[in-house]
């Protein structure tokens, strides 16, 4: 494993593999944003919050 | 995929429950800073009807402050009496002018208009 030129250290990752990790990340940021926005319409739309 | 790589220099298994829990204490504090703020969660918590802080009046106007009447249908001299409590704690006894009639449970007089 330490031999691969690839890999990235200190972690040992690639960037292909980084890349990745790192759009799984944004997906699901992305998912919990569109719930949390779903529930703040709704929170807004059937509780007194924002008046 | 810009900054994505970060992961070559932070371990993940450092990075991400740094970032899952920076979001969710982040998340924790703004909700509980909201929620002990206004009134009306705790009225849900209890099974109420949720007001805002400024009710709104059949005339349109505002409400300044609130009170909770509490009606038992109790009786004095012929007439409903209930209990007025204001936000600030205090207590009023109220005598509805017309004598109570005899036959309306007190669940109905609860809904009955008082000029």
């Amino acid at each position: 494993m330490s031999d691969d030129p690839d890999r990235v250290w200190p972690t040992g990752l690639t960037i292909a593999e980084s890349e990745d990790l790192h759009r799984q990340l944004i997906d699901g940021t992305r998912v919990f944003g569109a719930i949390s926005i779903v529930a703040h319409i709704l929170t807004a739309a059937f509780t007194p919050w924002l008046g | 995929m810009n900054n994505a790589r970060i992961w070559c220099v932070v371990r993940p298994t450092v990075g991400m429950p740094l970032f899952l829990a920076g979001v969710g204490i982040t998340s924790l504090v703004v909700h509980t800073a909201v929620l002990t703020n206004v009134n009306w969660f705790g009225q849900f918590f209890n099974g109420e009807t949720m007001t805002s802080a400024e009710a709104i009046l059949p005339n349109g106007e505002p409400m300044k402050s609130q009170a909770v009447v509490h009606f038992n249908g109790d009786v004095v001299d012929g007439k409903h009496t209930a209990i007025v409590e204001l936000e600030d704690g205090r207590l009023a006894k109220v005598t509805f002018d017309k004598a109570a009639p005899a036959a309306v449970p007190a669940t109905e007089m609860a809904a009955v208009k008082t000029d």
